[in-house]
């Protein structure tokens, strides 16, 4: 009886159970018909990853009030929770300091959908606390003269968390000392100054402004002569 | 008349048969087999807890020490499975409670218990030895210092990937100071803070502790002092592993970790600083399993680990193990028996991460022994599955998920159907099979004609037609677990092969197209299944018969429809206000 079955299905029935498949308007995903729908939800596909990648365009060149910095996220911060809320409540009071970091996450414009790819929420809750971190891969590498040295080098700003983790590596690089700006005595007891370019391509004095703000507009590292700094004193 | 051997020695001889399988054919053998079998059947898995009911499995098997149950769907893992929709342990609980005072065991996956269930669990079992939670819900901190409190002989107490209500770490200060018995503690899903002392105080009146994985919340600091106190150790997970630059803290974890000379699992690894890897450097050489899953270490750091650990038999990474780590484990690792690759990344691939389809090939071709695969990338090309086919014609478990749905082969933009036809046709024994990248019906009839074996079947975004779901209905004889996601495969198909499906565990088919019409022929045909039609939406009108489903779970049971499914699901039982 089976064997009549599958013969009938490969070949009168078949066709036939095409035509009566005449979807009703409250379908939901796969859509209509199977010939064009594999080459169209691949197109549809693409279109989203285009729409994806002129998302992530316009949010490095959005107008925002806050400070460079503050809301830096890492260039490719795709993760979202894309499932409902109710799978949210792992992440809240058991992942500690990642909450905030997972409410910071964007939106995407790419369509995500439920439960793909099939990982645990365990899995991905946790994965997303980390998510902050930029990848120590992808560093933020900047060159670092020093005036009258024959060579520049380069550092990798994300590996420190302070000007005082900074200035102490640059100061075991150039074997010299720099001491951090102090507003009422200057350079005091130093030779040299540190300065940094930055987005604007004006040269700022190091310290100024908050550490993340300072990490993301650097774009390269001057080591002054001391004589020269001087002038910056106001 | 055929004489035959007393009871007793039937039954000390069907004490040395445990395995289920082994033991449901003996039962079958004559009445006085099934009669002498199920009187010392000691241990029970229910692979669906709808599939029977506790008084069923109590009036059957009166002397179980120990019982395994299943709730939820697989896909409930991935969020498919609505709130509310089951899985309760509650009346398990309940009825055990009654009838098993010498319960000792209860395993639970997917499942939903309650404070009160717990506390019923350990007031009620007076030689309760092993609790085991595995992605379970439903219950807090309080239902777990019940069970400290009161099991005086717990040995094991996991609770793998649940999720608990975390109300307070003081839940581990209720074992009692004459307790010691304790052999195996996993608290790595919780997501606060333990009582350190609590927790040290635990594991130093424990001499038999053999697992302890700790979680995030506990400090690397810490991790040395209970080490010191349990050098005994096999299996350790780890909490946080980052310090700071802290010189002493490295030392202190290094000295800790050379003292552990039985550890062979190694887990945890949260938040990792990369610093302080060496410091169990030299466990390595004697582990058997590492699971940095959870580490975002970078492939250089993990190749330099993977080295050093020749004896891995069971490895889990992030793709930041990049091709470049999974050739060095291809070298290295020559035991290696199960990987599994997650993604760090769920959506994009990251530009930094190099995980091809090259480092599965390099794996499958120089680990002889390697039997089971998970791994997420984001390309994949036929040749590659055929040369994997063919370099690893053992390997029983074979999940590939290509991120993208529909992903055709990169490198010839055809569908994946011939590589995942050379996988089924090579790797005879292949009992677990999950698909993905961009298919046609035709990898559905190499499975049917080749995955003799196939146990369980994973389906997502594949397939043209009714043809795809007829080919693995009729063609894979062993087939128990068929779940699918988003494939055209309809009515047709499953009307056809009504019969097959109780000869399985479950079908689960999630927007496919799959009409209300068809539900309610299958139900009628099949009155030994229960076919529940989930509708979260709102959207479904019982009384349209072409009307699609959205979520469909067929599973065949003796127990009748359920009592406990919630508003959403509709059925054809004729009492149920969702009838269809």
């Amino acid at each position: 009886m089976l064997n009549s079955r599958i013969s009938s299905l490969e070949e009168g029935s078949l066709r036939q159970f095409h035509t009566q498949r005449a979807f009703p308007l409250n379908i939901h995903p796969p859509e209509n018909q199977e010939s064009s729908r594999r080459s169209s939800d691949w197109s549809i596909s693409k279109s989203n990853s285009l729409a994806f990648i002129m998302d992530l365009n316009y949010k490095a060149t959005e107008l925002s009030l806050a400070l460079p910095g503050t809301d830096d996220l890492p260039e490719m911060n795709t993760t979202t929770t894309s499932t409902p809320i109710k799978t949210n409540k792992r992440g809240s009071p058991e992942m500690g300091p990642s909450e905030t970091d997972q409410s910071r996450s964007t939106p995407q414009a790419k369509a995500q959908v439920v439960g793909w790819p099939p990982v645990r929420s365990y899995r991905k809750n946790a994965l997303q606390g980390k998510k902050v971190e930029p990848e120590m891969g992808s560093g933020m590498f900047v060159k670092v003269s020093m005036d009258g040295a024959p060579y520049l080098r380069k550092i990798d700003l994300k590996v420190y968390k302070s000007y005082v983790e900074l200035m102490k590596s640059l100061e075991e690089m150039f074997s010299c000392i720099i001491g951090l700006y102090n507003e009422n005595e200057g350079y005091k007891g130093s030779k040299h100054a540190a300065t940094y370019e930055d987005k604007d391509g004006d040269w700022m004095l190091v310290g100024d402004v908050p550490w993340e703000m300072f990490v993301t507009s650097c774009k390269r590292l001057r080591i002054m002569k001391g004589c020269e700094a001087r002038g910056l004193d106001l | 008349m055929v004489y035959s051997l007393p009871e007793e020695v039937l039954e000390h001889v069907f004490s040395f048969i445990t395995s289920d399988k082994d033991r449901n054919v003996v039962s079958v053998v004559c009445k006085s087999w099934y009669e002498i079998e199920r009187w010392c059947r000691r241990k029970v898995f229910i692979g669906n807890c709808y599939a029977v009911s506790p008084a069923i499995m109590i009036r059957r098997f009166p002397e179980v020490r120990s019982v395994e149950l299943k709730g939820k769907p697989h896909f409930a893992d991935f969020n498919l499975v609505p709130e509310g929709w089951g899985g309760y342990a509650c009346s398990w609980i309940d009825e055990m409670s009654r009838s098993y005072p010498w319960l000792e065991e209860i395993r639970l996956k997917r499942m939903v218990i309650t404070d009160e269930s717990l506390e019923l669990i350990s007031t009620s079992f007076k030689n309760f030895r092993v609790l085991v939670l595995s992605s379970c819900e439903g219950f807090s901190t309080d239902g777990l210092s019940a069970i400290a409190a009161n099991c005086r002989n717990l040995r094991e107490l996991d609770l793998q990937e649940s999720e608990v209500m975390d109300l307070s770490g003081h839940w581990l200060s209720h074992f009692p100071d004459t307790f010691t018995s304790l052999e195996s503690l996993n608290m790595s899903c919780l997501g606060s803070e333990v009582s350190f002392s609590a927790l040290e105080r635990l594991v130093a009146m424990s001499p038999n502790l053999k697992t302890l994985r700790l979680n995030r919340a506990v400090p690397l600091g810490k991790l040395s002092t209970l080490l010191q106190q349990a050098p005994q150790l096999v299996e350790l997970g780890t909490g946080a592993y980052s310090s700071g630059i802290r010189s002493d803290v490295y030392s202190a974890l290094s000295k800790a970790f050379l003292g552990c000379k039985e550890l062979k699992g190694l887990s945890g690894f949260w938040d990792v600083d990369p610093s302080y890897l060496p410091a169990f450097f030299s466990v390595c050489s004697r582990l058997t399993t590492l699971n940095l899953s959870y580490a975002t270490i970078r492939s250089p750091d993990i190749t330099k680990v993977i080295n050093l650990c020749p004896n891995l038999q069971r490895l889990l990474v992030l793709d930041h193990i990049e091709d470049s780590g999974l050739n060095a484990l291809a070298l290295s690792c020559k035991n290696l028996q199960e990987l599994r690759v997650f993604p760090s990344d769920m959506y994009v691939a990251d530009a930094n991460v190099t995980l091809t389809e090259q480092g599965l090939v390099s794996v499958t071709q120089g680990c002889p022994k390697l039997q089971s695969v998970l791994y997420f990338c984001h390309q994949m090309s036929n040749s590659a599955l055929i040369t994997i086919a063919k370099n690893r014609p053992n390997l029983t478990c074979f999940r590939l998920c290509i991120i993208e749905p529909r992903t055709p082969d990169y490198l010839t933009h055809e569908p994946l159907d011939i590589g995942f036809g050379a996988i089924v046709k090579h790797c005879k024994n292949l009992s677990r099979l999950s698909l993905s990248g961009l298919l046609t019906d035709r990898v559905f009839e190499y499975i049917g004609t080749h995955a003799k074996k196939l146990d369980m079947l994973s389906i997502a975004f594949a397939g043209d037609s009714d043809l795809g779901l007829h080919h693995v209905l009729s063609g894979c004889e062993s087939l128990k677990k068929l779940e699918i996601r988003d494939c055209p495969f309809g009515d047709t198909a499953l009307l056809a092969n009504v019969a097959k499906l109780a000869t399985m565990r479950s079908l689960w088919m999630s927007s496919c197209a799959v009409s209300i019409g068809a539900c309610k022929i299958l139900s009628r045909k099949m009155p030994m299944l229960n076919v529940e039609v989930i509708d979260e939406n709102g959207t479904l009108n019982p009384k349209l018969d072409n009307c699609l489903v959205e979520k469909l779970y067929v599973y065949r049971t003796v127990a009748g429809p359920r009592s406990d499914m919630p508003g959403y699901i509709w059925t054809m039982d004729r009492d149920s206000a969702n009838k269809i």
